[in-house]
């Protein structure tokens, strides 16, 4: 569904992302670990079209992407959620759903997405006219995810969904999010390091200063002495 | 509850107080001229606010779409006979037109840039006017700088608006503030203004969920210009004049004034902002040149105090009256 080919990307003079190359099955759950400031959500960003790579390409469905506005991608049913704290601060929770069903082809089914957002969160439904400067870092994080399902994606990017969060506040996201892709999408994520994710995940990949130094599935990653160390924290 | 019920009573206080004011001053010409600019300065106000407050965008040329609009609809009255009522949209009109136009290199532009850019509007085109005077146009002539005079009024059913009856100008003007404020909340309440607002506090997380920056920076300036442009032939079919000196430098900082005064970004501050401040310049006439400098004053006040203008002062007269409403209730609840 997603194909990753030699990205090439810098902040400047600094090469972030050094030869990336990836890819995602349609349904499948893949996570991506790596340490803080080693160029993880840079990639997100570059896929969904916010940054644009020196080199390298990107296909979606068998589009090349990496020159489309993210706009363009969006409509394609490729979405890609921030990190916490990236909502729009003065806001009611609905007005930021209302945000994610922007593009056209999500309007029409705006109501049934609010539908099937209260019902993964049902908290966000208590809390919806309240603006976000007054939520808790669990209940932002439901509505980034909440807001990034509005527009009936096929396709979630998702950055560091459980950052900041108590751990049994991420065993939910975790669970929202693999129901989700029960529901028929796929999901990208990356995360510093935990176990949780990789519950979930089908295939694991490693990235460190910029380039993917690991591909396997789960077991594998277990199996990997140096995977192991590294992210599980084993 | 007692929020909602204090909102809703003031508005409908509001209203009445609008509706009656003639009653009270209708045979004092001065006050009521003053109170019909109030109305008209609101709605510029907030239309400036509408790109300035809610789209962030440092827009600084907006006087120039109020002038846009008063010349497009005199010209077109006077040297085509277009009735004021086609006008008022003819001149909205125009001004879109060249907001949009202004929009297009001021896309990439950011901050100081953009409001060097639009600021220079308030030069370009005085100097346009006045060369487009009466030596070079016979027929269409922009009347140079004294400005375009006798510039014809609306009628309706028969009846011609005149200054010498100012009570039928107040309420057509009402219903003009009325009729724009109300656009203008849709427009924010809308998914356009939601778009703007998104765009203003968070710009990636706005694209990445495929708002297209560049459409609604367009979209803010022909909007926002559109109102201006409109008020603007509003104000030019009143005084059966416009001229370039509607774009002197201490009109631009007196609207300016009203909307920082006002709030930025904070609807309707703007429109408040422009009453206060269009009657304490009033006030202030006997001055003279100090005046400017009280009213820069006050705008350096506002900024290090109330960054959400006479918005912050209301807010906390609501937390009052509510607080004080609060006692009141336990007071009586308690047995004594």
């Amino acid at each position: 569904m997603l194909k990753v080919d030699n990205i090439n990307f810098y902040y400047g003079e600094v090469q972030v992302l050094k030869d990336v190359s990836l890819k995602v099955e349609e349904g499948e759950f893949v996570a991506i670990f790596g340490p803080n400031g080693h160029g993880k959500s840079t990639l997100l960003k570059v896929i969904c079209g916010l940054l644009k790579p020196v080199s390298g390409s990107i296909n979606y469905n068998d589009h090349v992407i990496s020159r489309l506005s993210t706009q363009a991608i969006v409509e394609m049913g490729l979405v890609y959620i921030p990190e916490d704290r990236n909502l729009f601060p003065e806001m009611t929770v609905a007005e930021n759903l209302r945000m994610g069903a922007y593009v056209k082809h999500a309007r029409s089914k705006m109501k049934e997405n609010f539908e099937l957002v209260y019902q993964l969160f049902p908290k966000l439904k208590t809390l919806n006219d309240r603006t976000v400067s007054g939520l808790s870092g669990g209940e932002a994080r439901m509505l980034a995810i909440g807001r990034g399902l509005m527009s009936s994606p096929k396709f979630l990017a998702i950055d560091e969904p459980s950052f900041g969060l108590a751990p049994n506040l991420r065993v939910d996201v975790f669970k929202a999010i693999e129901e989700i892709r029960q529901r028929g999408a796929t999901i990208l994520l990356v995360e510093q390091s935990t176990f949780i994710a990789s519950n979930y995940a089908n295939r694991i990949y490693a990235i460190e200063d910029g380039k993917i130094i690991f591909e396997g599935s789960k077991e594998e990653a277990n199996h990997n002495e140096e995977i192991r160390k590294m992210f599980l924290g084993i | 509850m007692v929020n909602n019920l204090l909102k809703n009573l003031s508005r409908i206080g509001l209203l009445l107080l609008l509706a009656i004011l003639p009653i009270l001053f209708h045979d004092n010409d001065h006050i009521m001229n003053i109170i019909i600019l109030c109305l008209i300065w609101g709605v510029v106000a907030a239309s400036w606010d509408l790109i300035l407050g809610y789209a962030n965008l440092f827009s600084f040329g907006h006087l120039s779409f109020f002038v846009i609009g008063g010349y497009a609809s005199g010209l077109l009255a006077k040297y085509i006979g277009l009735t004021p009522w086609l006008g008022y949209i003819a001149g909205g009109i125009a001004a879109a037109i060249i907001g949009f136009l202004i929009g297009i290199p001021c896309l990439r532009l950011k901050g100081m840039y953009l409001a060097i850019v639009t600021f220079s509007l308030n030069f370009v085109l005085p100097t346009l006017i006045v060369w487009a005077g009466p030596g070079k146009f016979e027929n269409f002539s922009t009347g140079g700088s004294w400005g375009l005079t006798r510039i014809p009024a609306p009628s309706l059913f028969g009846y011609v608006f005149t200054r010498q009856e100012l009570v039928p100008w107040y309420y057509l003007s009402l219903g003009f503030f009325i009729m724009f404020l109300s656009i203008i909340y849709l427009i924010i309440k809308s998914n356009i203004g939601l778009a703007f607002i998104a765009l203003r506090d968070a710009e990636p997380q706005a694209k990445s969920l495929g708002v297209n920056e560049y459409k609604y920076k367009l979209l803010v300036f022909a909007l926002s210009a559109f109102i201006a442009g409109s008020a603007g032939a509003y104000y030019a079919s009143y005084f059966s004049l416009i001229s370039p000196a509607s774009m002197n430098l201490d009109v631009f900082l007196i609207v300016l004034v009203m909307v920082l005064f006002g709030g930025l970004g904070v609807f309707p501050g703007a429109a408040i902002g422009a009453f206060i401040i269009t009657i304490v310049n009033e006030l202030l006439r006997p001055t003279l040149e100090w005046r400017l400098v009280i009213l820069g004053t006050i705008v350096i006040l506002t900024m290090m105090f109330m960054p959400k203008g006479i918005m912050d002062i209301l807010a906390l007269l609501g937390r009052l009256m509510k607080r004080i409403l609060n006692i009141r209730r336990s007071s009586k609840s308690t047995p004594a």
